[in-house]
């Protein structure tokens, strides 16, 4: 049997892949944080019509490194309320999603206030699917003010962001219940 | 910064419920002047000697209760995340913000290991005999490296959200990590094997450690129950619920006789809460104080205290809770 040889710590799967993809590059690692909660409700509606709040609503899409969206990807998000503050003892605005066709997701909840002790606003996420590794990471916000406008520039004011790529530009629209954030946070999976 | 420290270990565990109530207690206190602020502390559990880093990017290392300074070890600028003693205070471990991470001989200050993570330390804590040390980037999986050679001898398996909090056995046989994922396992340190998973926690466990029995593992976190668990099994043997925070740290004395566990704030983490001192037999508290201010660190001290550091300007203020 003859032996393919692609050279130290080069498997075939990994040649495989970089010749067939290389079209997406993995969503940025963020750390855990210690308020992980799981077995969070599965739900979309994270706010509630009396919230206190900016209204936030979160879309995207989830694929692996090869640019196939995967449906039936779980996320799980969790973040502070408009006050700053989890729930420990409950779920609010804690919930589990399924990413449906075309592994598109999406939720509607408030801007998290500054949690005290992190620098930024921020929204946690725990994305799995078969076949790929599960990702930690965070969604920021580029219209916080921690950042002066320029993201890009500022984004190590808060040691805990990795990537300026996770903070997500913000598009203020005008709704009947009042002004509202939408936010678009694509996610790339790493093969497994 | 997150203090991780190694942890020695106790006999029976009959626990009441915590409770973080206010007491009127103000405890002895001492006052150490420094060249620089003080920003995190760590204590030895066998020797009277502390480790302090000072915002002029030192390692100071301290005789204690005097306050003396021994010796005085540069580190690099900038943020840390994980700085940890041996139990004999005879080795230092520091890593910081951008992977970098060393050891250090206290005696002499010679660097003994450097090391290199994907990114910044999440745990770093000594095995009681001061040969391994348990090591994990955030989020990663836990190394135990042998500190002699500065090279890895076992990889425990990646779990989701990597490792929160580890602590050895007293016999160094096992290790008992809090995982991000909310399960606490225990693994064999001589091969990494798994020997036992409890998977009962809703949140991450933020504190574990084992009891000197080395059968029996306590771990808490965001669910503010405290679980006593079989380390052999998995099995919660006790259920300890009524805090009103966390605890993010829990550490057995030096004799194993009594529990000390301090609470987090969780609505905001840059304020103080309870630390409580427990006799871990009856469960009696024998301590609950509420410091001034957010405290820097500190552990059991040799002669079977808990001693804890506060900051004013460039003077460290140790309080010995007793």
């Amino acid at each position: 049997m003859g032996v393919l040889a692609l050279g130290p710590g080069v498997s075939i799967a990994e040649a495989l892949d970089w010749g067939q993809d290389a079209t997406r590059k993995p969503t940025p690692w963020d750390e855990l944080g210690p308020f992980y909660k799981r077995d969070a409700p599965h739900l979309a509606q994270l706010r509630q019509p009396a919230d206190p709040g900016l209204q936030l609503s979160v879309a995207g899409q989830v694929f692996d490194t090869r640019g196939n969206a995967i449906e039936g990807a779980t996320l799980e998000i969790w973040q502070a309320n408009d006050a700053g503050l989890y729930d420990l003892d409950g779920y609010r605005y804690r919930a589990a999603l399924t990413a449906g066709h075309g592994g598109k997701y999406a939720f509607e909840s408030v801007m998290p206030g500054h949690y005290p002790g992190r620098v930024c606003q921020h929204v946690h996420y725990l994305v799995q699917a078969p076949g790929c590794k599960p990702l930690t990471t965070q969604l920021y916000f580029a219209t916080d003010p921690v950042f002066d406008g320029d993201p890009q520039r500022n984004y190590t004011k808060d040691p805990l962001i990795q990537s300026a790529e996770l903070v997500r530009p913000v598009t203020i629209v005008r709704t009947p219940a009042g002004p509202a954030a939408n936010v678009t946070f694509e996610i790339v999976l790493e093969r497994s | 910064m997150r203090i991780h420290r190694s942890v020695p270990a106790l006999t029976v565990l009959l626990l009441v419920a915590v409770r973080a109530s206010a007491q009127s207690f103000t405890p002895p206190e001492s006052v150490v002047a420094l060249p620089a602020q003080p920003v995190a502390l760590v204590i030895a559990t066998t020797r009277p000697v502390a480790a302090v880093i000072t915002a002029d990017s030192r390692i100071r290392i301290l005789s204690l209760p005097d306050g003396h300074e021994l010796r005085e070890i540069a580190i690099p600028p900038g943020p840390g995340d994980v700085f940890s003693l041996s139990r004999d205070g005879r080795l230092a471990v520091y890593g910081d913000h951008n992977g970098r991470v060393q050891v250090w001989a206290t005696d002499s200050g010679a660097a003994t290991c450097d090391l290199k993570l994907r990114h910044y330390p999440g745990v770093g804590v000594f095995s009681h005999d001061g040969k391994t040390l348990a090591l994990a980037a955030q989020g990663d999986a836990l190394q135990l490296v042998d500190v002699a050679t500065c090279t890895t001898r076992a990889s425990l398996p990646q779990t989701i959200g990597g490792v929160m909090a580890a602590a050895f056995s007293r016999d160094d046989r096992y290790i008992v990590c809090g995982g991000g994922d909310t399960a606490v396992r225990v693994y064999d340190t001589a091969d990494g094997r798994l020997v036992s998973e409890n998977k009962e926690s809703l949140m991450s466990p933020l504190a574990v450690d084992f009891a000197r029995d080395g059968h029996t593992v306590v771990a808490s976190g965001g669910d503010k129950v405290m679980l006593i668990i079989d380390a052999a099994t998995g099995r919660v043997t006790r259920r300890l619920t009524g805090a009103t925070q966390p605890p993010f740290a829990v550490q057995f004395s030096p004799d194993g006789t009594r529990l000390g566990i301090v609470f987090m704030k969780s609505e905001d983490t840059t304020r103080p809460d309870h630390i409580v001192v427990i006799d871990a037999a009856s469960g009696a508290r024998e301590v609950d104080w509420v410091p001034p201010v957010m405290p820097i660190g500190g552990g059991w001290s040799h002669d079977g205290h808990l001693v804890v550091g506060t900051v004013q300007q460039h003077a460290l203020h140790l309080w010995t809770l007793k």
